[in-house]
């Protein structure tokens, strides 16, 4: 993880409106690797794309998010089956008294009504992403888009 | 001599009450440098000591206090803004 957040990052999790601890580590690794997994394809990751390949889901008795693959539409797997002891070891990340801006643009804190979305139709994205998801498939990280 | 008066005790409870117990339970305990070094599982837990530095004029990263709920805010912080981020080595 790097700080502070890239502006894709902040987006999806302004969308998604869940503070960063919300998020599973798995889920996490899911939005790092196409992060990293646009810029090297030399696109801007957009949110909507995301959201065409993953669907957002509120765990039922707490407030984790979970970052899922859309069944048939699988652009990454997940880094780990499962984590471990990860629970309990936090950091806190605060901004200086000399630029209190550096933390605008996400969610900071635990939200209650975060949003779980369901998976983005190829068609309902914007020309431009329809084209990075054909760069996708080009670059065979993927089936083709219809 | 002026003596320094401590603040208020934060009662997290009052604060949150939104949260759950579970999630005011989480609260982050962070490893001793003993345990690291004894630690032979997946290496997911990293040295916070690595991170308790400023990084830049603009952020800095800290350990959690013992027993500080991971649903805080900076009501609990001074005033200040803050996330909090797990300890996960991929």
């Amino acid at each position: 993880m790097r700080l502070p957040f890239s502006r894709f990052e902040r987006e999806l999790l302004t969308e998604i409106n869940a503070a960063r601890a919300q998020l599973y580590p798995n889920s996490w690794a899911f939005v790092k690797a196409f992060d990293i997994l646009f810029g090297f394809l030399g696109c801007a990751p957009s949110v909507d794309i995301f959201i065409h390949f993953f669907e957002v889901k509120r765990q039922r008795n707490n407030l984790w998010v979970t970052l899922n693959n859309v069944p048939g539409r699988v652009l990454l797997t997940p880094f780990q089956s499962s984590f471990t002891g990860w629970k309990g070891r936090f950091f806190k990340v605060c901004c200086s008294d000399l630029v209190p801006s550096a933390l605008d643009g996400f969610p900071l804190y635990w939200v209650r009504e975060t949003r779980a979305l369901k998976s983005k139709p190829f068609k309902k994205l914007s020309p431009d992403d329809q084209v990075a998801c054909r760069i996708l498939a080009e670059a065979g990280v993927l089936t083709p888009p219809p | 001599m002026s003596s320094r008066i401590p603040p208020p005790r934060v009662k997290p409870k009052d604060l949150y009450t939104w949260a759950s117990s579970e999630l005011l339970d989480e609260c982050s305990c962070l490893l001793s440098t003993m345990a690291i070094r004894k630690h032979k599982g997946e290496s997911c837990s990293y040295n916070h000591r690595a991170f308790a530095r400023r990084h830049d004029d603009d952020i800095t990263v800290l350990p959690c206090t013992l027993g500080e709920p991971v649903c805080g805010d900076e009501r609990a912080n001074d005033g200040v803004p803050l996330f909090y981020i797990y300890q996960v080595v991929f």
